[in-house]
């Protein structure tokens, strides 16, 4: 995922690299790292970048901590100009094996080789397809509509749950034409019975958003009024 | 015994702690980390005035509990599920022998439960005969995420899980309590997934085994439904969820319609999960609950005062064959 480096290229801005953060997501959460406020720290010297970030608790997950960290690398060295990038993790039970592996280039299977049976592609494929399902429920939720089971995605209104829907559909490599049905499973099938989907994408939803609420907490106690640094200011 | 209107609720506390996260009993830096993770839980969702300094939090008298449960908590029995943690404190956090101590002094307001790790093979099957015959437990608690020298967790379906499980059938263990946490083997996969719950309670529903997922499945609530409703020998322990009816009361709300919606009034349990969280306010606050209409419409569901005596204490007592007065 390295983009282009020449040293034609004049040299990242803080801007730029806020920018690139704000598109990696927790991929339990399906929401930005940047908006969650776990960054606490973007620092540009040349065109070396250095980040840093925090999660809501000791104990998250490290596969998770892990994708988000090897996340923010790729997103940091494909801005044009960089080269190189300093990811740190901070306040983690694992914070110095995901800092120091994931700086390395080294992939998960390789710095937690005694613990694991593979990478984290099936893993990130999980949570892509649950983020699927609870962005459709949010849109059919908002269209307050009874007859769902004809819907195409070219009668969908101009909304933010339908830009969110749609972006999904898109990077689940699904058919976002406008005849394609707006009612699918992940796979992009069309559902036989519309209302047992829903309420399976209800319950989804309403674990994801739960989940969501407590990390927030939980972060707002470990960190409540502390603002993300830079080097510049 | 919570009494309203003229009747009475028979409250089962189904997780309470007696641990010991003091300084002198930490090992590390992963002790710490645990104490104070578990501290934010309990700062973020009790109310104000029920938010104790971190050094009783890390370890409390049992004057204290006693109170807190037994004197201003409405509890007429707590379960135990202990929390061994023998790599992060020297005495472990939360052991059968500490909760012993309690038992033994207050035999009727305490349910003793044991725990095994399937990694202790053969030495741990031992370990848990001597617990069954000494303790007389009907209960475990299995802690998935367990760090053991290199291991970060194991699998409910590993065979020796297997095994301990043989030994729960054979020595009249029937209730598993499942907490995952977030290390399990293998590392690359979610750790809260509650899939393997799924292959034992199929496995044992014949030979009388009940499982009751802690903080049912959280954060994995859609996983943990959709097990509970193929598995009618699956239970969900409310810890974590109960506390949401203070700090986030709508969507403590939406989960509870969705647990009574796939899972169902008969098997849900309350748990304060002490002293994470008290149980007084918990169960104030639960008694005055009621569903938003909102929810109550799209779902038909209610909570009824007869759901909420099932919840609070009856589902439990039937699982433990806890005499329930004739009063309650």
């Amino acid at each position: 995922m390295t983009g282009p480096r020449t040293s034609a290229e004049s040299p990242p801005t803080e801007s730029e690299v806020w920018a690139a953060l704000r598109r990696v997501i927790d991929p339990e959460l399906d929401r930005s790292i940047v908006d969650l406020g776990f960054v606490s720290e973007v620092s540009v010297s040349g065109r070396e970048v250095r980040m840093a970030f925090r999660l809501p608790t000791y104990w998250c997950s490290p596969n998770f901590s892990w994708l988000m960290a090897a996340d923010a690398r790729d997103a940091i060295l494909a801005i044009p100009g960089v080269e190189r990038a300093n990811v740190v993790l901070v306040d983690h039970h694992a914070a110095q094996e995901i800092t120091d592996a994931v700086n390395a280039g080294r992939s998960f299977e390789e710095a937690f080789a005694d613990q694991a049976t593979g990478g984290l592609d099936e893993l990130r494929r999980v949570f892509r397809r649950k983020a699927f399902i609870v962005r459709q429920e949010r849109l059919l939720r908002s269209l307050g509509r009874a007859d769902l089971a004809g819907l195409t995605l070219g009668a969908l209104p101009e909304s933010p749950e339908a830009r969110a829907y749609l972006a999904i559909r898109a990077e689940l490599g699904l058919d976002c034409s406008p005849e394609a049905p707006a009612v699918t499973d992940a796979d992009g099938q069309p559902v036989a019975d519309v209302e047992a989907h829903l309420r399976r994408a209800r319950m989804t939803r309403i674990s994801l958003e739960s989940n969501t609420a407590l990390c927030r907490g939980l972060f707002e106690e470990r960190y409540g009024g502390q603002e993300a640094s830079s080097g510049s200011r | 015994m919570y009494t309203k209107g003229g009747r009475s609720i028979f409250i089962v506390d189904g997780h309470v702690h007696f641990w010991d996260a003091s300084p002198e009993n930490q090992l590390n830096r992963y002790a710490d980390g645990w104490i104070r993770c578990f501290y934010d839980y309990h700062k973020n969702l009790s109310p104000k005035e029920y938010v104790w300094p971190l050094e009783l939090y890390q370890k409390y008298p049992e004057d204290r509990m006693m109170r807190d449960l037994f004197q201003d908590g409405y509890v007429d029995v707590g379960i135990f599920l202990p929390t061994n943690l023998k790599d992060f404190y020297k005495n472990g956090f939360n052991t059968i022998e500490q909760d012993a101590v309690l038992k033994e002094k207050h035999p009727s307001k305490f349910i003793l439960n044991g725990s095994f790790d399937p990694r202790d093979e053969a030495e741990g099957l031992k370990k848990l005969e001597a617990d069954s015959r000494r303790y007389k437990i009907k209960g475990v608690k299995l802690y998935t995420a367990e760090w053991k020298g290199n291991s970060k967790g194991y699998k409910l379906t590993d065979p020796w899980s297997r095994r301990y499980l043989d030994k729960c059938v054979e020595l009249g263990i029937t209730n598993i309590h499942v907490h995952a946490g977030p290390t399990i083997w293998p590392l690359n996969k979610d750790a809260f997934d509650v899939a393997p719950v799924d292959e034992v309670a199929t496995a044992y529903r014949d030979a009388g085994l009940k499982f009751i997922v802690e903080h049912c499945g959280l954060p994995r609530l859609e996983d943990f439904c959709w097990i509970a409703v193929q598995e009618p020998n699956v239970y969900a322990g409310l810890a974590v969820v109960m506390p949401f009816i203070h700090a986030r009361p709508r969507y403590f709300a939406e989960v509870m319609t969705e647990l009574l919606w796939w899972v169902g009034e008969d098997r849900l349990m309350f748990a304060s999960d002490y002293a994470l969280w008290s149980p007084k306010w918990l169960v104030e606050k639960f008694m005055e609950f009621e569903l938003p209409d909102d929810l109550k419409e799209q779902t038909g569901l209610n909570l009824t005062l007869e759901g909420k005596r099932k919840i609070l204490g009856l589902n439990a007592a039937t699982l433990y064959n806890i005499p329930v007065p004739v009063t309650a």
